[in-house]
């Protein structure tokens, strides 16, 4: 019978990993903050116990820790926001090219949004949070929750429209 | 393009999976930190210990890195407690002997020098000279209010 760490690792790290992965742009900061919530959990077993529900709790964590993690590192968090783009896919690879094409694409533009869009565009379009959830977990105001997706959305298409109208 | 349309596109991107070698990593991460707080925090144990064995304990956490250091911090707080009150004790000895009457002598030179003092300033000493006078023990109060009240 897996321990509650296990069960927590086995259903929630995942959704973790692809949106810190997104956030960060960095496979390593990315196991770093992974590892850090996974041992915050142990050392307090209580820590999910007045969540109403585990997944945005343990974002908001993870968004906690990226963001602690970024200003302890300070000068990268420029080098994220101005490379990222180049830098990695947080999606699977595909043996389609017009797939491939699109992901890559997708990736560098998501690359080139300001963090604080592209966090509130992947919590909503890939780990399914409400707008609401989402403020809660960036703690911000939800209609800015709301126009960062608006904005951050509206940056994607104007850099996809042309990829994505070829290959519909 | 309909925004719906593009949403659900994006929506359908399949994530990178994460990689499966780091799940013994960060489990095993988690429970060795899981270890080492239930070694410095019993506290969380079922059992209830007494106020002076948690205490024990949490000062045994304090200290456990430098033993040594702790140790020489007490040993010098000692000795400069001791030297601290053998000082208090010569002080006070000092002080009362400070305070102790003046001799004749002394009393017979400040007249001469006060004497001597008026007789340059012109100033006749309106009253006998006498020496400094104690200060004034508060006395026990009299039961003399009942008397007044009655007259």
């Amino acid at each position: 019978m897996p321990t509650k760490l296990e069960r927590l690792y086995d259903e929630h790290a995942q959704a973790l990993f692809a949106f810190l992965l997104n956030f960060t742009r960095d496979e390593n900061d990315t196991r770093d903050v992974l590892q850090e919530i996974f041992i915050k959990l142990a050392r307090q077993p209580d820590l999910l116990a007045n969540a109403r529900e585990e997944r945005p709790f343990l974002l908001r964590l993870a968004h906690n820790a990226a963001i602690d993690l970024m200003r302890r590192r300070g000068t990268r968090v420029k080098h994220h926001e101005q490379f990222g783009a180049e830098q990695l896919s947080a999606f699977a690879s595909t043996d389609d090219p017009d797939e491939a094409a699109f992901r890559n694409e997708l990736a560098a533009a998501l690359g080139e949004l300001p963090a604080d869009q592209r966090a509130v565009v992947h919590l909503k379009l890939w780990a399914g949070l409400t707008f609401e959830e989402i403020a809660a977990a960036m703690d911000i105001p939800l209609n800015t929750a709301a126009s960062r997706y608006r904005y951050g959305l509206d940056k994607l298409r104007t850099r996809l429209r042309p990829l994505y109208d070829e290959i519909k | 393009m309909k925004t719906d349309d593009f949403e659900k596109r994006l929506q359908r991107q399949p994530q990178r999976e994460i990689p499966s070698m780091w799940r013994e990593k960060i489990l095993t991460a988690a429970r060795s930190a899981e270890h080492d707080a239930e070694v410095f925090h019993p506290a969380s144990h079922p059992t209830h210990p007494g106020f002076l064995s948690t205490l024990s304990h949490q000062l045994s956490t304090l200290t456990r890195p430098q033993r040594i250091a702790w140790a020489s911090l007490v040993g010098l707080w000692l000795i400069i407690l001791g030297m601290n009150f053998s000082l208090r004790e010569n002080s006070s000895t000092t002080i009362a002997a400070s305070t102790a009457a003046p001799s004749p002598e002394a009393l017979a030179a400040w007249r001469r020098q006060y004497r001597a003092l008026a007789a340059l300033t012109e100033i006749t000493p309106s009253r006998p000279i006498v020496a400094p006078s104690k200060p004034t023990i508060p006395q026990p109060r009299s039961n003399r209010r009942p008397e007044w009240l009655a007259a």
